[in-house]
């Protein structure tokens, strides 16, 4: 019985108020993806193990809701078209916002 | 060597000229026979050899020879090797004869075959569906190659297939599929007198979400996604299994570091589950403390595996022919210093779970399963240990770099809950010696190798002892190297037959305790 008091006291409480602190740096999070002239964008959609991200005429898409967040793309990629982020907070309120497109040609 | 030269020959002999073919490769010898000869070889080798059961698969092979092919992949732990029983099936009689009768371990294999590829086993004591809910209106069977995805399957006689109880003083008692906890989905119906649990009956494969199809014709590097989220607690598991699958077909070995490292990750892998898992016991006789502390514990792993990798549950860590996340020198101290830390931390919660009287007497010859009843269903990892099964494939077929290191395996042998609990506890500091002998020797050097193309049709086996037990991966590619069949026995399915046979006899309310002592997870087992 007091072994278990003890050990009650000892830690203490463990739980976390919001804001936590931000994911560590290895984490892999949300892709951010930007248009950039001259990207390998067909290497980087064959990279990609789900088809999260496509191209469709002249626009490359990339659909969260399919990504994995894997990093394969963001690796293979020659320019900084693709990063990766620590943002775990991915959260939307409908389908559509999960999808994003850049045109394929163009600088931002 | 010498000695599985000689068993390997012994046996070849005794079959004499019932064998049609036999092949050699890596630690494997496929015996290809004619299936009216398969009870009396499977009982020689399970029975005289002391071989036993691995996995079984079942192929469509018909575009390669025109048939069916069903493999029975044996362990001869004594020598190291697997015996592969391998016999056709026609197209135009999809039959063989069955085993389950005499070794109650193939009644799963066997009804899963029937399910997905349509093979009768002809004696099996009973061909209910497995995996399907029901009898198909038409028969349609997912793993053929000449299978058309429609979407929704019919199915008829939806609950007829639970054992009827006739005398008036068995109440039924359905459980689930929708529990009231976060947990997966099964069904479970009690038939019981009073209080006490006179049969159970548990209909699982409600997240059958058709992995093995859905992974043929995947490139290899694709696969290994899929893979890793066979389930979620044993992903390095799985990762690791099917990385050596790819590897032994391939005839690669990987750089030393690479392997220290994936033990490195396989292990703290079993140590938050472990941890979590003893938490989570204490749950099912509503010691908070225990609950909470073990959550905490594992909460606090989970930190430190995201830390490592960028994962809590440690995705995304394997590559084949290696790993693709290296271990850093300050990372090497973070691990050492919460192992410490966890070190006693640990040790406080044993010492307070094991000293309490009432949670003891809850556990003590609660859910009891004898080593017999563990042998004949091939039960594997912790229940199996518990039971007095010494088997453990870190230590009977290494792999990886287990070879190098020392650790004991845990063997109890009274076989209920406390037993569990007790390997349990006993293997997380066995985890947290061998995370150090890993760090302490762990070598410098590359940590990935190039895996050239894969011969095609060429099968291969990989294997790891997640924390509830052996996993097996068995692999075939076609000439594009992609994957042609793919089957993943996992602890999981060895195990749940174990647990319907451990509960007969106790009270109802210690059901989920006995089903928290086994720790079993369904999506692995459903696929
Ligand atoms: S992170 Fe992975 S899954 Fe997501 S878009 Fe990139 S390659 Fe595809």
């Amino acid at each position: 019985m007091f072994d278990m008091l003890r050990k009650i006291w000892q830690v203490g409480t463990v739980t976390e108020k919001q804001p936590f602190e931000p994911a560590p740096k290895k984490y892999r999070g949300k892709i951010e993806l930007t248009a950039q002239k001259n990207t390998n964008w067909e290497e980087c959609i064959a990279a990609c193990p789900t088809g999260a991200l496509c191209m469709n005429v002249n626009k490359i898409r990339l659909f969260y809701g399919n990504c994995i967040q894997c990093g394969n793309c963001v690796k293979i990629c020659n320019t900084d078209a693709l990063t990766q982020t620590t943002d775990c907070y991915q959260a939307v309120n409908a389908k559509k916002d999960l999808f994003i497109s850049v045109d394929k040609d163009e600088e931002k | 060597m010498d000695s599985k030269r000689r068993m390997i020959k012994k046996i070849v002999q005794q079959l004499g000229n019932r064998l049609i073919d036999a092949k050699e490769q890596a630690n494997e010898t496929v015996l290809h026979i004619d299936k009216k000869d398969l009870p009396e070889i499977c009982q020689y080798l399970y029975q005289e050899q002391g071989a036993r059961l691995f996995t079984m698969v079942g192929n469509d092979e018909r575009q390669i020879n025109t048939m069916f092919a069903l493999y029975y992949v044996f362990v001869v732990d004594e020598i190291r090797h697997f015996m592969t029983i391998k016999i056709f099936v026609e197209e135009n009689d999809p039959t063989f004869p069955s085993l389950a009768a005499h070794m109650p371990a193939f009644n799963w294999y066997e009804r899963e075959v029937n399910d997905l590829l349509g093979l009768r086993a002809i004696g099996h004591p009973n061909r209910i569906p497995l995996i399907f809910h029901g009898d198909q209106m038409e028969a349609v069977y997912p793993l053929r190659k000449d299978y058309i995805e429609t979407g929704m399957l019919h199915f008829e006689n939806e609950a007829l297939h639970f054992v009827e109880y006739t005398g008036a003083d068995v109440t039924e008692i359905p459980v689930g599929p929708i529990h009231a906890g976060i947990i997966e989905p099964g069904h479970f119906r009690f038939g019981a007198v009073g209080d006490t649990v006179l049969h159970l009956d548990a209909r699982l494969f409600y997240t059958h979400r058709g992995i093995e199809k859905e992974l043929e014709g995947k490139t290899l590097e694709q696969a290994m996604f899929l893979i890793e989220r066979i389930c979620c607690v044993c992903n390095v598991s799985h990762a690791v299994a099917f990385a050596q699958a790819v590897e032994t077909a391939a005839n690669v070995t990987i750089p030393r570091r690479a392997a220290y490292i994936r033990t490195l990750y396989m292990e703290l892998e079993r140590l938050y589950n472990h941890v979590g898992d003893v938490g989570n016991i204490c749950a099912g006789y509503g010691f908070a403390v225990g609950n909470s502390q073990g959550a905490r514990m594992r909460e606090l792993l989970l930190r430190l595996n995201e830390e490592l990798t960028g994962h809590r549950y440690l995705r995304g860590v394997i590559a084949l022919g290696g790993v693709r996340q290296d271990i850093r020198k300050d990372e090497i101290d973070r691990i050492t210093n919460h192992l410490n830390e966890l070190d006693t931390d640990f040790q406080d919660l044993a010492d307070i779970l094991l000293n309490h009287e009432i949670a003891v007497d809850r556990m003590e010859t609660t859910g009891r399963l004898s080593l017999k009843q563990v042998t004949e269903l091939e039960a594997v990892g912790v229940a199996a240990r518990a039971s007095g099964r010494d088997i453990d494939c870190r230590r009977d077929l290494p792999y990886a770099a287990y070879d190098q290191l020392n650790f004991a395996v845990i063997v109890q042998e009274e076989g209920d809950v406390l037993a569990r609990i007790k390997v349990r506890i006993l293997e997380v500091f066995n985890s947290i010696l061998l995370i150090r002998q890993i760090l302490q020797d762990l070598p410098e050097g590359d940590i990935v190798t190039d895996i050239p193309k894969i011969q095609p049709y060429k099968t291969s086996l990989g294997w790891t002892e997640s924390a509830r037990g052996e996993n097996c991966h068995w692999l075939m590619v076609d000439q594009d190297n992609k994957i042609y069949r793919y089957r993943i026995r996992s602890a999981a399915y060895s195990n749940w037959p174990v647990v319907a046979v451990a509960v007969p006899g106790n009270i109802v309310p210690d059901f989920p305790l006995i089903n928290k002592s086994f720790e079993l997870c369904y999506s692995c087992c459903d696929r």
